[in-house]
């Protein structure tokens, strides 16, 4: 009986107290002590994601790309005119895209990740930010295919693949870290009212037209519209790493720090959120 | 830590909102709260909200066993998953010592596309044991789930039996301290409930300790050691296994009495039209009960049957077992009616007419002439035998002469024979709906036969027949 665990959880009705960085500490423990777990969870969902496909795997690839091909379509029909990139259209909007696309994959696989798992929220006892952390798994697995295509495109367009590459993910990291404190936060509101993930993702779809994700921003001609590009911070989270990839001066590395300190800080306010909504969600699911 | 209980629940609270569109809004108002670093509103009830559970609290020990029933709706399941952590409390709490396993359905998180072995590793790491501890325990997981041959398939593909028998074996293999399990035992055939028995009662000696959720007396009777009866969100508190069965079984009658009176004695209301009953109102009564819940010639009428409390005649719907019953019937007669015998049977839950209360019979062919009027006929059952249970009363008036009703109301009223204190009917389970006191004693053993035809145990021959 010595082998028993001692171990005593106690459930009251308002049970998580503590600042900030405390409820984050706890939050990073306790998905690492199911870190066996939240591994499982995702390549549980990813095989039986592709088990019954035609394209399997081929998908996660495919993905990105059709997410640029709008773009491109309407660029040579002449619809677009994105202003002049440094390197060919198709392989700049790529670079965007997928930047846009780790934030909002972030924000999208943090907010279903309860929802997803409301059969073992109802269940069983893991804590519900390990089961929210899962979805870390499937944004990763992601932005690393992200990756890949980006590096594949740039050899194929000629353009120098050197240290920027290697940088860059480091450098996307914030657009990670804002989406899955975003997605946090909606993935615990969400749920109790529907209404809000429609919402933000209505907020983001009329953002990237205010984001240099497939434009170049300095050739927006209208000094309003040209303001407000500048006054957003995704500006920076953008325009700073891809410079950097397709080795471009910037003169936005101040001001794309002050953006991923934002985001790092929201991150942390999407965690306290969701440790202090959390436990009123199992009866709303 | 002092004391060495697993579980400790301690004046729990927990209220629900009644409609969807409430629970929105309180949740809004609640998530808010939290977000502005205050406490979410439990302390009292906004409007449409209800009390789930009130004011909880009991305490198990290791290799203890806790049965839970109550009726649908009675907060089970909201206690269940309060202890599971699901729900949180509004007030009050609970605290579990070790790992918790929880059957709260078998196999929750199986992933159908997956193999049978994938799920096993899956499901056991949403049990809490380490990769190292399945792969220790998976051969003794497939074996006792028996589904050595159908590993590999995917889940999809297996039967709702076998998806349980896994889902269990899992479960029951974690060494849980504490094992929450939700009438999950109904499923499976015999063989494998009997395993699951046994499986549970080896689990508790090793002291882990069980709440079972069911619906069945004889479940929880032969599983726990203790009970809680949930009605209405209010417990009972910790009391016997014999004394949850008597209280679930109450219950049940009661709700059955209600139902019946609901169902069937509306009708009673609507009759009261009849109460100076005109010529025409009187001739045109259906004549036979086919389907017919009251009828007759018209010549008399019962207007009100009441289930009475025999010293005081005041209404009473609840009996002892064994107790004196009071019947109160109310005649309006139409025409004169010479020779008239009064005559009620009885209904139990499943069985129509098992007895017959008989003025003529019982009153020594007493019988009575009625003059055009309104009366009361009461009458005691002195010593019923009916067994615990809901029964519905029918009544009706014949007369000597003529081989019909005069009239009949069937399930005029209903009353409950509460399970009694100091004996346990076990066969409640059972449709028995009467009962006789017995005496059992051995008074000779036989030797049993032996296949050959010569007699087997020579020590009982000895003692047979001297």
């Amino acid at each position: 009986m010595s082998s028993r665990n001692e171990q005593i959880t106690i459930y009251t009705a308002n049970d998580r107290r503590g600042g900030i960085l405390r409820t984050a500490v706890r939050s990073f423990q306790e998905v690492w002590r199911f870190r066996q777990l939240v591994w499982t969870l995702f390549s549980r969902d990813f095989k039986a994601q592709f088990k019954q496909s035609i394209l399997g795997y081929f998908w996660t690839v495919l993905g990105p790309i059709l997410g640029v091909f709008s773009f491109v379509f309407m660029n040579y029909m002449g619809i677009l005119n994105p202003g002049k990139t440094v390197v060919p259209y198709p392989l700049y909007a790529f670079i965007g895209t997928s930047l846009w696309g780790f934030m909002m994959g972030s924000i999208g696989y943090m907010s279903s990740g309860l929802n997803a798992h409301s059969e073992l929220i109802m269940r069983t006892n893991i804590p519900k930010i390990a089961l929210a952390a899962s979805a870390f798994a499937n944004i990763t697995y992601n932005a690393l295919v992200s990756l890949a295509l980006i590096a594949l495109f740039m050899v194929l367009s000629r353009v120098h693949l050197g240290l920027g590459w290697l940088v860059f993910p480091f450098l996307a990291l914030p657009l990670i870290v804002l989406g899955s404190g975003i997605g946090l936060a909606i993935s615990v509101v969400g749920i109790i009212a529907r209404d809000i993930a429609k919402l933000v993702n209505q907020f983001f779809g009329l953002m990237i037209f205010l984001t240099p994700v497939f434009f170049v921003a300095d050739d927006i001609h209208n000094r309003l519209l040209h303001r407000v590009i500048m006054l957003n911070p995704l500006t920076y989270l953008v325009e700073f790493p891809r410079s950097v990839l397709l080795s471009q001066p910037s003169g936005f590395a101040s001001l794309y720090l002050a953006a991923a300190v934002a985001s790092f800080l929201i991150f942390l306010i999407g965690i306290k959120v969701f440790d202090l909504v959390q436990d009123l969600v199992a009866e709303r699911l | 830590m002092s004391g060495d209980w697993t579980v400790r629940v301690d004046s729990l609270w927990r209220k629900f909102g009644a409609s969807a569109q409430g629970a929105l809004k309180y949740g809004v108002i609640d998530a808010g709260r939290r977000l502005l670093g205050r406490d979410k509103d439990s302390d009292h009830l906004r409007s449409g909200e209800f009390w789930a559970l009130q004011d909880v609290s009991f305490e198990l020990h290791r290799g203890e066993a806790l049965g839970i029933m109550g009726v649908n709706g009675s907060g089970k399941t909201t206690l269940l998953r309060l202890l599971n952590g699901t729900y949180s409390p509004d007030r009050g709490s609970v605290s579990l010592r070790g790992r918790v396993g929880s059957l709260i359905a078998a196999g929750a998180g199986f992933s159908p596309l997956l193999s049978g072995r994938e799920n096993v590793h899956i499901n056991g790491l949403l049990l809490g044991m380490t990769p190292a501890e399945i792969r220790r325990r998976f051969d003794e997981i497939v074996s006792f789930a028996g589904l050595e041959e159908f590993i590999d398939m995917p889940v999809r593909n297996y039967s709702s039996g076998m998806t349980v028998r896994l889902g269990f074996s899992i479960a029951t293999n974690t060494a849980p301290d504490v094992l929450l399990v939700d009438e999950v035992l109904a499923v499976g055939d015999l063989a494998f409930q009997k395993r699951c028995f046994d499986r549970m009662l080896g689990i508790r000696r090793q002291g882990s300790t069980v709440i079972l959720v069911s619906h069945s007396v004889g479940a929880v009777w032969s599983m726990c050691d203790s009970g809680l009866f949930l009605n209405r969100g209010i417990s009972s508190g910790k009391v016997s296994v014999e004394e949850l069965g008597r209280l679930y079984d109450l219950q049940n009658f009661r709700n059955a009495a209600v139902q019946s009176r609901k169902e069937n004695q509306q009708e009673l209301t609507a009759d009261a039209a009849f109460d100076d009953a005109s010529e025409d109102a009187l001739a045109s009564l259906p004549r036979e009960h086919g389907g017919n819940l009251s009828g007759g010639t018209g010549d008399a009428l019962i207007k009100k049957i009441r289930v009475c409390d025999t010293a005081s005649w005041q209404d009473r719907s609840e009996f002892e077992f064994g107790e004196a019953i009071g019947l109160e019937m109310h005649v309006y007669v139409a025409k004169p009616v010479p020779e008239a015998i009064f005559r009620y049977t009885v209904d139990a839950a499943s069985y129509r007419f098992i007895c017959n209360v008989d003025s003529a019979y019982d009153d020594g062919l007493g019988l009575f002439d009625l003059a055009p009027g309104h009366f009361i006929i009461r009458t005691t059952i002195e010593a019923p035998r009916f067994t615990p249970g809901s029964f519905d009363v029918n009544a009706n008036i014949c007369q000597k002469s003529f081989e019909g009703h005069l009239y009949f109301r069937h399930k005029a009223a209903s009353f409950v024979i509460r399970p009694p204190k100091d004996r346990f009917f076990y066969e409640l389970a059972s449709p028995a709906v009467v009962h006789f006191d017995a005496r059992f004693e051995v008074a000779a053993s036989q030797p049993l036969m032996a296949a050959d035809g010569t007699t087997g145990g020579s020590a009982f021959a000895t003692s047979a027949d001297t």
